[in-house]
C-alpha cells in the first residue's frame, strides 16, 4: 500500500463545516507524472495544500516515502522533499527574482546545493537569468510562473505538486513551461502531480490521471487507458 | 563545491563595506564626543538622533521587512523605562542592571504577547499591539508599586550627564545598524521578506512562520527597550503617560516612511529629518504636528519609497544592501 511515493488515504479537509475534500484517496508513483483534473470547486487545490501541510486534515492519512506526514508543519514536509507550487505563481513581489529563487532553498534539504540548483534553474529558464535583479512583481505572468517553478526546483524535491500553472497564460507559454517540467521529470526523476484545467492536455502529459468531483476522487487509472465517457461521467457526475 | 564556498563568502563579505562605513563614522563621532570637540547642545541633538535611528530600525524590521505593522512599540519603551526606575529608584541598584532588566523584561513580554498577537494579521495585529500598550499604561496608572500616575524618578549617583549618555546612545545605534544589517542578510532576513510579500507561499517554501516572526519581534522589542531606557535615563523621570504614549510609535512610523520603509538606510535619514524638524518646529506649538503630518503626506504622495528608497532606485546604489547578488560566473 505504501510503496507509492505519495499516498493520500481517505483525506477529509473542511473549511469550517464545509468539507472541501471528503475521503479522497490517490497515490503518486515515484518518478512518474500524475494529473489531477476536476471541475471548479472539486477540491483539487485544497487537496494539494493539505498534502503540503497548509491545511490540517479532519480525517485521513497522508504518507510520503512510506512515512506518515499527516498534520506535520509545512516546513517539515518541504524538508522531506515534497514541494508545492501554489496556484497563480505566488512570488514575493518586492524581492528580486534571485532572492525569490533562493527562498526555494530555504529548507535545509535544498541549502547544500543552492548554488548548483540556482545555475540549473537559470539554465532551464534563461529568461530569469536576465531578470535576476528585477523585483518579481515587475515580471510577466509567465516569468512569474517560471520563478515559482524554479523556486520549487531549488528545494531539491522528490515530488512537486503543481497547482494550475497554466492559469491565465498564453498557450505558447504553457507549452514551454510543460516542456521544462517534463525535462526535469526525465532528468532528475522528480515525481510530479499536476492540477490542470485542460483535460486533454493533462491526459497527454501524464502517466496516471485522477478525476475529482465534489471532494472525492471518482476515477483513477493510466492516462492512456481511461475511456473518454468514463472521464466525462467522473468529471460531471452524470 | 569550492566555487560555491567562495561565493558564499562573498555574500557575507558584501555587508562589510556598509558596516565599515557605519562603524568608521561611529568611531569618529565617538572620538569627537569623548574628546570634548562637540558642544553639549550638539551632543543632545545627536543623542536624540541615535536613539530615534535605533527605534526606527526596530520598527522597520517589523513593519518594513517582516510585514508586522505594530502600533504598540511604546509598550517596550514604557516597560524598559519603568524597569530602570524600579531597579535604580526602589532597589538602589546600578544603572546597567536596570537597563539589562528592562531589555529582559521586554523580551519576555514580547514572547508572551506573541502567543496572542501572532494569531492576528494586518490591521488586527496593529490594533492589538496598540491595545496591549494602552492596557499596560492603564495598569501602571493604578499600580501602587510604581507610584500609580505619580511617576517615578531614576536614582543614579553620580547621575550620568550627556557626556556619558552620548557614547552609550552612539554604541547602541551602531549595534542596532549592525544587528539589523546582519539579520537581514542572513537566511532569516530572506524569510522575513518572503513572509511580508506572501505568507502562504513562504510557508510552502519551508519557512516556519511563527519562528521567523518571533525572532524579528524579539529583536525589535529589545532594541526598542534599550533605546527607550536610555531616553528615560536622560529624562530623569517617567510617567505612565510619557512611557506608554502612542506618540513613540507615531514618530517611528514617521521616521521609517520619510526615510524609506524596507531599507536599512531609511531610518537613519528619517531620524535626522525628524529630530531637526521637531526641534525647529518647537517654536510653533500646535502647528508642529500639522506640519509633520503634511510632510508625511507629501512624502507618501511623491516619494512613496521614501528618501533613501527613491535615491536607491535613481542611483542604482544600495546602502546596507540586504540583497545577495554574486557576480554571474
Amino acid at each position: 500500500m505504501h510503496d507509492a511515493l505519495l499516498s493520500i488515504e481517505g483525506l477529509t479537509v473542511c473549511y469550517g463545516d464545509f468539507p472541501a475534500v471528503s475521503s479522497a484517496s490517490l497515490s503518486v508513483a515515484a518518478e512518474g507524472v500524475s494529473a489531477l483534473i476536476g471541475a471548479n470547486g472539486a477540491g483539487k487545490t485544497t487537496l494539494l495544500e493539505a498534502a503540503a501541510g497548509l491545511h490540517r486534515p479532519k480525517a485521513g492519512k497522508i504518507f510520503f516515502q512510506g512515512e506518515d506526514i499527516t498534520g506535520l508543519p509545512p516546513e517539515e514536509i518541504v524538508r522531506r522533499g515534497l514541494c508545492l507550487v501554489p496556484q497563480g505563481g505566488r512570488c514575493f513581489p518586492r524581492m528580486s527574482v534571485e532572492d525569490n529563487l533562493l527562498m526555494g532553498s530555504y529548507s535545509p534539504r535544498g541549502r547544500k546545493n543552492a548554488r548548483q540548483s540556482l545555475e540549473r534553474v537559470y539554465a532551464l529558464f534563461p529568461a530569469l537569468m536576465q531578470k535576476r535583479k528585477a523585483p518579481a512583481g515587475s515580471l510577466s505572468g509567465g516569468q512569474r510562473q517560471m520563478t515559482a517553478i524554479g523556486r520549487a526546483f531549488m528545494a531539491d524535491p522528490k515530488c512537486i505538486l503543481f497547482d494550475e500553472i497554466s492559469l491565465g497564460l498564453a498557450p505558447v507559454v504553457i507549452h514551454d513551461l510543460y516542456e521544462r517540467i517534463q525535462t526535469v521529470n526525465a532528468e532528475e526523476k522528480t515525481a510530479i502531480l499536476l492540477v490542470e484545467q485542460d483535460t486533454e492536455k493533462a491526459l497527454v502529459l501524464s502517466d496516471t490521471c485522477f478525476v475529482m468531483l465534489k471532494g472525492s476522487v471518482t476515477l483513477s487509472g493510466p492516462s492512456g487507458k481511461l475511456r473518454p465517457e468514463d472521464i466525462r461521467s467522473a468529471y460531471f457526475g452524470i | 563545491m569550492k566555487k560555491s564556498a567562495a561565493s558564499k563568502d562573498a555574500w557575507a563579505l558584501g555587508a562589510l563595506p556598509s558596516l565599515g562605513i557605519v562603524l568608521g563614522i561611529g568611531a569618529c563621532l565617538l572620538a569627537l564626543g569623548l574628546g570634548g570637540a562637540l558642544p553639549a547642545n550638539g551632543m543632545r541633538y545627536l543623542f536624540q538622533i541615535f536613539l530615534y535611528i535605533t527605534l526606527g530600525e526596530a520598527w522597520n524590521l517589523l513593519g518594513g521587512y517582516a510585514g508586522l505593522t505594530s502600533l504598540g512599540q511604546q509598550l517596550f519603551i514604557g516597560l524598559s523605562g519603568y524597569a530602570i526606575a524600579v531597579v535604580t529608584g526602589t532597589y538602589r541598584l546600578p544603572l546597567w542592571l536596570g537597563v539589562l532588566a528592562g531589555a529582559l523584561l521586554c523580551a519576555l513580554g514580547a514572547y508572551l504577547l506573541s502567543f496572542v498577537l501572532f494569531r492576528m494579521h494586518g490591521m488586527y495585529f496593529a490594533v492589538a499591539t496598540w491595545v496591549a500598550a494602552e492596557a499596560m499604561s492603564m495598569f501602571f496608572f493604578s499600580w501602587k508599586y510604581v507610584n500609580q500616575g505619580g511617576g517615578m524618578t531614576m536614582r543614579i549617583s553620580p547621575y550620568p550627564t550627556i557626556h556619558q549618555l552620548y557614547p552609550l546612545a552612539l554604541i547602541l545605534c551602531c549595534l542596532a545598524l549592525t544587528c539589523v544589517t546582519l539579520l537581514l542578510r542572513s537566511r532569516l532576513g530572506l524569510s522575513l521578506m518572503a513572509m511580508r510579500d506572501d505568507p502562504e507561499a513562504a510557508a510552502a517554501a519551508g519557512v516556519n512562520l511563527r519562528k521567523s516572526r518571533l525572532i524579528a519581534y524579539l529583536a525589535s522589542a529589545v532594541l526598542t527597550a534599550l533605546a527607550g531606557g536610555l531616553f528615560f535615563v536622560n529624562q530623569g523621570t517617567i510617567y505612565p503617560d510619557s512611557g506608554f504614549q502612542i506618540t513613540w510609535t507615531v514618530s517611528m512610523v514617521f521616521i521609517v516612511i520619510i526615510g524609506g520603509s524596507g531599507t536599512v538606510g531609511g531610518p537613519v535619514v528619517g531620524a535626522v529629518v525628524y529630530v531637526l524638524l521637531r526641534e525647529y518646529l518647537a517654536a510653533y506649538p500646535g502647528w508642529s504636528n500639522i506640519i509633520l503630518g503634511a510632510v508625511t503626506i507629501l512624502v507618501i504622495l511623491f516619494l512613496p519609497a521614501g528618501i533613501v528608497g527613491t535615491m536607491q532606485t535613481r542611483m542604482k546604489f544600495e546602502l546596507f544592501s540586504q540583497r545577495r547578488h554574486p557576480k554571474p560566473e
